[in-house]
């Protein structure tokens, strides 16, 4: 997906890349608990992209910020942001988009 | 006689030119008699039984069925082809065709589309790969046929993604282990052999089902492999060693035949439950080719296409 493409430019800045193995499922659980509360207060800060407005974030969830960065691994750290970001702005859309009146489709995806 | 004569007249026009010169003694010999031509038959019996000369009857005058009028000639060979039987079957064998052919044409639409769901004749996903598992075995294609395989691509530090599918995968295995045991052998393909050691996928794998049996190599012989079973995807160049990164890849499931052909795609849209639905019936109504061909080559397949 293209959600991955970009990581190569951001994956050498997180801290301590590769020493926490995230190939487990506990230590996956860990790194994906601390997003969650990370993103739980940027959701109550009103702040989306926590890359674009990273400076804001970091002011107001020093805290949650620190632990999510040190429980996971640096292209992890990204991807989760854009994808949140890339969520958030599809929500927009289509919530536009029923305002205009557009009827939902289901995707029937085949390759019959 | 005059039955002659009129025969000849309804003759087609050509022939009257030749029946003129014939029927014209005729005619002054019907004329110059005082007899009503109709007792000339009758008369003519009995007088070659008694007389000197016998008289011959002319072939037209005998007739074909002894003792039968012409008009009982004609209500017997009525008889015979319009008997009620004769009627009975022929509509019953254009019925029993009828059905026939509806039927065998019925067969052959669905064996058609059968095999269209089979990729159209040769299928295009999959091909010839040797990798190694992660016990240390050789696995290559030739290790596909006998068992139904699922095929998952993806990297074990994959995000978020990956681990979901594969706990889907892990539902899927279980469910279809109880329905068919034995029957389905779930592989994952790294799309990171840098990173992907046999060492690296058994621990990761062995943390979602046991039974998933993870491949890797070379890079370039997993981009064969990728390539071969048209899964995209894609390292980012320029990787320092040690740097983390994230390989972007195609999501779906494939189910591949124990013939080791391509059987069905499985999305990321479908849910467990689902994609066990799908499986079952696909494990159900699969054929070995040599049966599929046998019965599209049937001499009725030919005749509606």
């Amino acid at each position: 997906m293209g959600l991955f493409t970009k990581t190569e430019e951001t994956a050498s800045v997180g801290p301590a890349g590769g020493d926490k193995d995230l190939t487990k499922k506990k230590t996956r659980q860990i790194c994906w608990d601390s997003r969650d509360k990370f993103f739980a207060c940027l959701d109550k800060h009103n702040i989306v992209d926590a890359i674009k407005d990273s400076e804001l974030a970091t002011a107001k969830c020093p805290k949650e910020e620190k632990q999510y960065e040190a429980d996971c691994i640096a292209s992890w750290i990204d991807y989760f942001k854009q994808k949140r970001t890339m969520e958030y702005n599809k929500e927009q859309m289509l919530k536009k988009f029923e305002e205009q009146g557009a009827v939902k489709v289901e995707p029937n995806v085949s390759f019959k | 006689m005059l039955r002659t004569l009129t025969r000849l007249r309804l003759q087609p026009l050509q022939s009257a030119a030749i029946a003129r010169p014939l029927t014209q003694p005729l005619l002054q010999k019907r004329w110059n008699s005082t007899q009503p031509p109709k007792d000339n038959e009758q008369q003519a019996a009995p007088a070659s039984s008694e007389g000197d000369k016998p008289k011959r009857k002319p072939l037209s005058r005998i007739s074909v069925s002894k003792g039968a009028s012409p008009g009982e000639m004609h209500r017997r060979q009525y008889k015979g082809i319009f008997d009620f039987k004769v009627f009975a079957l022929f509509v019953a064998s254009g019925v029993g065709i009828y059905w026939f052919f509806q039927s065998e044409k019925a067969k052959v639409t669905q064996r058609r589309e059968a095999e269209a769901n089979r990729g159209y004749g040769k299928p295009l996903v999959g091909g010839p790969f040797v990798l190694q598992d992660h016990k240390g075995g050789i696995f290559s294609s030739e290790d596909l046929k006998g068992k139904f395989s699922l095929l998952y691509f993806g990297f074990s530090m994959c995000p978020d993604i990956c681990p979901d599918e594969l706990d889907k995968m892990a539902i899927m295995i279980d469910e279809v282990n109880k329905s068919n045991p034995g029957q389905l052998q779930p592989l994952f393909i790294t799309c990171d052999p840098a990173r992907d050691s046999p060492e690296v996928l058994e621990e990761y794998l062995s943390e979602f089902h046991p039974q998933i049996l993870g491949l890797t190599g070379t890079y370039d012989e997993i981009k064969q492999t990728c390539k071969a079973y048209r899964v995209y995807f894609s390292t980012p160049p320029n990787v320092k060693p040690g740097q983390d990164y994230l390989v972007d890849h195609s999501i779906f499931f494939y189910l591949m035949d124990p013939e080791g052909q391509f059987l069905d795609v499985l999305g990321r849209n479908l849910t467990a439950e689902e994609a066990v639905a799908k499986i079952r019936e696909d494990i159900k109504t699969w054929e070995p080719k040599a049966v599929r061909d046998r019965k599209s080559k049937g001499w009725f397949g030919s005749f509606f296409y």
